[in-house]
């Protein structure tokens, strides 16, 4: 209770940067403009050009197999798409939308004496399908920016659905990125390592605008 | 600092990947049935028993300790059983004696290749 408590709170906070941090920021320049001098209102325009930031990525499928699915469902990876705003240049605001398909083979074998004294042995074979969405919002704190490389770590907080054919389930989670790189100035590629719902590793490509 | 780190983010994504090379579950189900007029049968003790216990253990019979469950009002049972080898005993025991009448030990020898469930649907024989 007091885990899901603590969650909640994280969860409404990172919410609250994503929806009012630009508007907030937004004000905050309008009243830094008019002290800085020329240069630095020219440096800072460079550095705040390119604030958007879109990724579509894939990640491993070893900690969704292991750890998110249920037992004996496997998958060939995670895909993600995911939305960035720069608000300043060693921090970072956004969403990410993850799917994980997968399947589970299902081997059943049936022994049977009801009719008769033998048992008789039957054996089935299904394909059980089970797909997982989740969407979280995420920040990342930039430990180098020279504006071509990026460093970065961060952290997203969302919620997970899991269908399959009779059932459904939702579960709050946590995503730590230990160490991210990305490179280019607007296409953008980059690779991460973590632990969740992007997988363990994790490679994508984006376009900032 | 840095190393100790670096080691521990390794040793992480080890511990992760050999969580893959543990032994496999599957889930054991079925039915008890009475051999005499077909009705299900509650209270009767399921046993998986692996070939690994069963040498060591040096009574046969002596079922205290395995991966067991008792047979519900439907006369249903369902547990998950971890295993490593191709095949075990699935053992059957009446141990609320004459309580819904008593019934004979049964066991079934089960392989187990690549299944993820096994279901033993037996019909137990009444004690004359």
């Amino acid at each position: 209770m007091k885990t899901i408590t603590i969650y909640n709170v994280a969860f409404a906070v990172i919410t609250l940067f994503t929806v009012a941090a630009p508007a907030t920021i937004a004000a905050q320049n309008n009243t830094e403009q008019q002290t800085e001098t020329t240069a630095e209102v020219q440096k800072k325009a460079i550095s705040l050009t390119n604030i958007h930031e879109v990724n579509i990525s894939y990640g491993d499928c070893f900690f969704a197999n292991d750890v998110l699915l249920p037992y004996n469902y496997t998958t060939f990876g995670i895909f993600s798409v995911t939305y960035q705003y720069h608000l300043k240049k060693w921090l970072s605001v956004g969403a990410t939308l993850s799917y994980i398909p997968s399947h589970k083979e299902h081997y059943k074998t049936i022994y049977d004496n009801t009719g008769g004294d033998d048992f008789l042995i039957n054996d089935e074979h299904t394909t059980l399908y089970r797909n997982n969405l989740s969407f979280a919002t995420d920040i990342r704190f930039y430990f180098y920016n020279n504006g071509l490389i990026r460093m970065y770590g961060g952290v997203a907080l969302g919620y997970m659905f899991e269908f399959s054919k009779d059932d459904f389930k939702s579960n709050i989670f946590f995503q730590p990125t230990f160490f991210g790189f990305s490179v280019g100035k607007k296409f953008v590629f980059g690779c991460e390592v973590g632990c969740g719902l992007k997988g363990i590793f994790n490679t994508y490509i984006g376009y900032k605008f | 600092m840095k190393q100790i780190s670096i080691q521990g983010i390794f040793l992480f994504i080890c511990a992760l990947f050999a969580f893959q090379s543990c032994s496999k579950k599957l889930l054991l189900s079925g039915t008890v049935t009475s051999a005499d007029n077909g009705q299900r049968i509650k209270g009767i003790k399921v046993s998986m028993i692996k070939p690994s216990l069963l040498y060591a253990s040096d009574t046969f019979y002596k079922t205290e300790g395995w991966d067991h469950v008792i047979t519900n009002n439907k006369g249903e049972f369902s547990f998950d059983v971890w295993y490593e080898t191709s095949y075990g005993w699935v053992f059957f025991e009446d141990i609320d004696s004459m309580e819904n009448g008593f019934y004979k030990n049964k066991s079934v020898r089960i392989g187990i290749t690549s299944q993820n469930e096994i279901e033993v649907n037996i019909k137990l024989d009444k004690v004359k």
